[in-house]
């Protein structure tokens, strides 16, 4: 016996939205992918474009809100529902109700914690032990829709934004596993984000302006800028006009005024900060590897 | 020896789909192949539709005419799929009320039906190790045995439709069902009847 298979059609386009596919494309059957183009300058790669390349899907490239409708004017798509992670354009309410059963919105926190355009970050800035996943079924106000469901990830006090968005991928992936087909068959009640319990806080674009480490800050905000920030747009101080990332650090109960440096043993570099001092583990000089401060301290004594 | 595929599958108006099939006695190799071969069919043909998943076979499709049937575990989803066999699968028992679902069949080109069956079942069968199961199916899964026991007992879907004109559905290229013009495309069929 045969029955129609029940499809999806999922929006994605960076690489946390080229890591879901992959996993959704093993649970369900995907009708199309909806995805940025490659922007004209762009030189790196396109995940989710090579991905469903590779996999043989159909692919529809949008790099506007009226780029996407127009898609749907011309499209006839099957699914009744559609998945959307990491996707980076508005979508209207057009082609939310193009979808009988919505869009359903894999977001990287507890909403209503953490809405809008990176919650990862915000949520190793905050110092917050827990973070999560929730599944929301896209409205037009962003990231106030109701939730399908969502799961708590611990956030080790070592870990830095790529370790965290990892294990944050690998319950997503999970979570639309099993909670995808129990929606679709219409064995879930969609609640309010003020079920959570978690209040409303709302995270925003990081740029290159949030790289500069500001020593007026504690070591405990610079530190987790270092963990947060890590990968882009990095975490830079300026020492004799050469860039340097500091890629690892940890706190000290040592004293040294803000921004000044302090050498000891020729192996570990302390920088001062508004309450006691960082000691700087790693770096990456521009133009460098990253290294361990012995390293560093072997050769650049001069730049402090 | 050639290649078992897709193409393995034998469609209606061959006679063989018409026939009852045999008890299986001894569960050997020879069984263990057959039952390999039905998944390897299934799974080449599912790659070739786009909006259709098969979610159980039985023996006879392949043209073996036994009695066994595979049932894919997870309807909804699960890539690669995995499939549990029942051999000589019995409907000891009809419960529950009638329902009406969409089905098609492998081996019937491009027709779906909107078919009643019975919402709960008690099925008796054997594993692959010969050891004797029963089981409660009900909803999706009853349907799914009911239709694969029919494979066994030489009845297709559309058998229990025959007479009734609004049931034949076929599947567009879009993946829509469309209803299909009883007078015209079902009534004097020479592959269906």
């Amino acid at each position: 016996m045969k029955k129609i298979s029940k499809t999806v059609v999922f929006f994605g386009s960076g690489p946390v939205a080229a890591e879901s596919l992959k996993r959704l494309n093993e649970d369900f059957t995907i009708e199309a992918v909806i995805t940025k183009p490659k922007a004209p300058h762009h030189k790196g790669p396109v995940p989710v474009v090579e991905l469903a390349e590779s996999l043989g899907l159909d692919i529809y490239t949008a790099d506007s809100k009226t780029a996407l409708d127009s898609i749907f004017d011309a499209q006839h798509f099957n699914s009744d529902v559609a998945i959307l992670i990491d996707f980076g354009i508005i979508v209207s309410r057009k082609v939310i109700d193009y979808f009988s059963l919505g869009i359903i919105n894999s977001h990287f926190s507890i909403l209503p914690e953490w809405r809008g355009a990176d919650p990862i970050t915000f949520a190793l800035l905050s110092g917050q032990e827990k973070t999560g996943v929730s599944l929301m079924i896209l409205v037009e106000k962003m990231d106030e829709g109701p939730l399908l469901h969502f799961e708590e990830v611990g956030i080790p006090s070592s870990y830095d934004n790529p370790q965290l968005t990892q294990a944050l991928i690998e319950c997503s992936n999970s979570l639309l596993s099993q909670v995808m087909p129990k929606y679709i068959k219409g064995d879930i009640k969609p609640f309010t984000q003020a079920k959570t319990g978690r209040k409303v806080s709302y995270s925003r674009k990081i740029s290159t302006l949030d790289s500069r480490l500001d020593f007026t800050k504690t070591a405990e905000t610079l530190e987790r800028e270092i963990r947060a920030y890590i990968g882009w747009p990095g975490s830079k101080i300026e020492l004799k006009d050469k860039n340097i990332i500091i890629t690892k650090a940890h706190i000290t109960n040592e004293y040294v005024k803000p921004g000044n440096f302090e050498i000891q043993n020729k192996n570990v570099l302390l920088v001062g900060t508004s309450s006691t001092a960082l000691s700087i583990d790693e770096l990456k000089p521009a133009g460098k590897n990253n290294m361990d401060a012995r390293s560093f301290l072997a050769g650049n004594t001069h730049l402090l | 020896m050639s290649k078992v595929n897709k193409d393995s599958i034998i469609t209606l108006p061959n006679l063989h789909l018409r026939q009852r099939s045999k008890k299986v006695g001894i569960i050997n190799d020879d069984i263990k192949k057959i039952i390999d071969d039905m998944e390897l069919a299934v799974i080449d043909w599912d790659k070739s539709r786009a909006h259709e998943v098969t979610v159980a076979l039985a023996a006879v499709q392949i043209d073996s005419l036994l009695r066994l049937v595979i049932i894919r575990d997870d309807f909804d989803h699960g890539t690669p799929a995995k499939y549990t066999a029942l051999i000589n699968p019995e409907i000891m028992k009809y419960e529950g009320e009638i329902e009406y679902d969409y089905e098609g069949c492998l081996s019937i080109r491009s027709v779906y039906g909107y078919v009643p069956r019975h919402s709960k079942i008690r099925v008796k069968a054997r594993d692959l190790d010969g050891k004797e199961i029963r089981l409660n199916a009900t909803g999706f899964l009853s349907r799914v045995i009911q239709h694969e026991v029919d494979h066994t007992n030489g009845k297709l879907f559309v058998d229990h439709i025959k007479h009734a004109e609004d049931a034949f559905y076929k599947l567009t290229n879009k993946g829509d069902l469309v209803e299909l013009d009883y007078e015209k495309d079902i009534k004097n069929s020479r592959i269906l009847w």
